[in-house]
């Protein structure tokens, strides 16, 4: 399989304090990816990077086949992108946008964006400027979709709007992906939003790629394990500690947290004179949470 | 896709636009009939042709200075939209950089139409209300030309500073204010230390920008309706 997004040992600084450090991307073709990060972790700057926008010190970056930037607007051309913050020109009406938006796609579907009008319950007499967050927020996601885009880049797109809009935008993102064989790249710091629907997660934090692996893998392979006499070191296990917590100080056993977790694994306890008790799922926002945990640098690996 | 930017632009500068061309209709109304009816002592052709030239001195900076405010006020328009949402909007659309700003540029060049039209009327008017000898003509066509090409300049030299950051304009303006400095400073050196030096250096600075070939000759030039 083909990857529609590919980054490869991408830097890029923004500022004193922040820098994207030889990020790897792979984002494979009609994948749901679901961009998982803390707020300021880099997910937007990675976004404006796929999209051409901010330039990369160093690294590659293609999209749909084509490399950024030298094939930007073949590639936006097949994009359809909505940013953080809805940013649509505040005195032009509903359909003045369609219009002006539409005249810059050679795929636009002019009847069905006027259809989406209708489904989304827009006005398409009532200028932006006057529009709800809420409103703007269907209003680009229309404008995204209506394109029949291969690619769509959502960054944090349902990001302060109501339930009611929020099932709204991600419905309409879903009919569309499910009619088509799109490939969705979306941003959230929402983890249980993505749990739902994104077949790959992946996890950055502070400009730095955690993990990237599919969705199944993520929930079922993040365990948390009750570990009676456990080994003081961890180094040739099978797994990949994320955490561990002592319980009791008077007590041997310790709260293990383990990325890769496979039944079979139990036999490494069982050779370092250990005893599995318990092996709990985490739900993905856990997971993400001790991944996140364990990659800072503050971490000591024992949850103190 | 033009259509769709002139259009925007036209949309967000339109209640601006109605105004400048108001006052550029105007101006030559105006400036040759500005002062009043002839005064006592002007009586004659001549005379009163001297009356005309006089109102016209008088009303004359008013005109570079109505081309260079369309032409600002019409590059700042442009960029306004775009630096509100930050230029992500713009930045998102499958167009190359270059080609959106050389459209851009070309909307607004359209709509610095709009007043130098205004002006072009209202210097006819202004004409067809004047008698002039016959040794004396008026030129309505080129003074609405010479404020097209005054505002396309205002127009094309503020469209590139707003195109940019705050802090690029600040450098580009900050190193022309610079240069006027330094040589004011030049000259004030020069004929302190250098005995009988009479070269003005700031002057000539500012005399060849301003003065044929220089590039804002244009808004020095020759602004008169009537003329032999």
């Amino acid at each position: 399989m083909s990857n529609t997004i590919e980054l490869s040992k991408v830097t890029y600084t923004a500022g004193k304090s922040f820098q994207i450090s030889d990020l790897n991307l792979h984002v494979p073709e009609g994948a749901i990816y679901g961009f998982l990060g803390a707020n300021g972790s880099g997910k937007t700057t990675t976004i404006r990077l796929i999209m051409g926008m901010l330039r990369a010190e160093r690294g590659h970056i293609s999209v749909l086949g084509e490399k950024v930037p030298n094939d930007m607007p073949s590639i936006l051309g097949r994009t359809g992108y909505v940013p953080e913050r809805p940013h649509l020109y505040p005195g032009l009406t509903v359909g003045e946008t369609l219009r002006y938006h539409a005249s810059f796609y050679k795929d636009w579907d002019s009847e069905w964006s006027y259809e989406l009008v209708e489904a989304l319950h827009l006005d398409a007499r009532r200028t932006v400027g006057q529009m709800s967050k809420g409103e703007k927020g269907k209003l680009v996601i229309l404008l995204a979709i209506a394109q029949r885009p291969e690619l769509l880049i959502l960054d944090e797109p349902t990001d302060g709007l109501d339930p009611v809009v929020r099932r709204d935008v991600l419905t309409a993102v879903l009919d569309y992906v499910s009619h088509t064989k799109a490939t969705v790249f979306i941003s959230s710091h929402l983890v249980h939003e993505l749990e739902r629907f994104c077949d790959w997660v992946g996890v950055v934090d502070d400009g730095t790629l955690v993990a990237e692996l599919p969705m199944e893998d993520f929930k079922s392979g993040i365990k948390r394990l009750r570990v009676e006499n456990p080994p003081a070191e961890t180094d040739d296990a099978p797994f990949t500690v994320l955490n561990r917590t002592f319980i009791d100080r008077r007590n041997p056993v310790e709260t293990w947290v383990v990325r890769g977790w496979q039944d079979a694994m139990t036999q490494y306890f069982e050779r370092t004179g250990a005893t599995v008790c318990d092996v709990m799922d985490l739900d993905l926002e856990e997971g993400f949470v001790e991944l996140l945990r364990s990659s800072r640098p503050s971490s000591n690996g024992y949850g103190e | 896709m033009f259509q769709q930017i002139l259009f925007t632009q036209w949309k967000s500068f339109r209640l601006g636009l109605i105004p400048f061309a108001v006052a550029a209709f105007g101006l030559p109304l105006l400036a040759v009939q500005g002062l009043g009816p002839v005064p006592e002592g002007y009586e004659g052709a001549r005379v009163g042709l001297q009356f005309l030239f006089d109102s016209w001195q008088f009303w004359l900076p008013w005109f570079p200075a109505l081309a260079v405010t369309v032409g600002a006020t019409a590059a700042l328009n442009a960029w306004s939209w775009d630096h509100k949402t930050d230029h992500i909007y713009a930045l998102s659309l499958p167009i190359s950089r270059p080609r959106y700003a050389a459209w851009k540029m070309g909307a607004g060049a359209l709509l610095v139409v709009v007043p130098a039209l205004g002006l072009w009327l209202g210097a006819l008017a202004a004409s067809a209300s004047i008698d002039v000898p016959a040794s004396v003509n008026t030129y309505p066509t080129a003074l609405a030309v010479r404020f097209f090409l005054a505002s396309l300049l205002a127009y094309s030299v503020f469209f590139a500073l707003a195109a940019g950051t705050i802090r690029t304009t600040v450098i580009v303006l900050s190193s022309f204010a610079g240069l006027i400095i330094l040589t004011a400073v030049m000259t004030d050196y020069a004929s302190a230390v250098v005995p009988g030096f009479a070269f003005d250096f700031s002057g000539w600075f500012v005399e060849s920008l301003v003065e044929w070939p220089g590039p804002f000759e244009v808004l020095s030039g020759n602004w008169s309706l009537i003329d032999v």
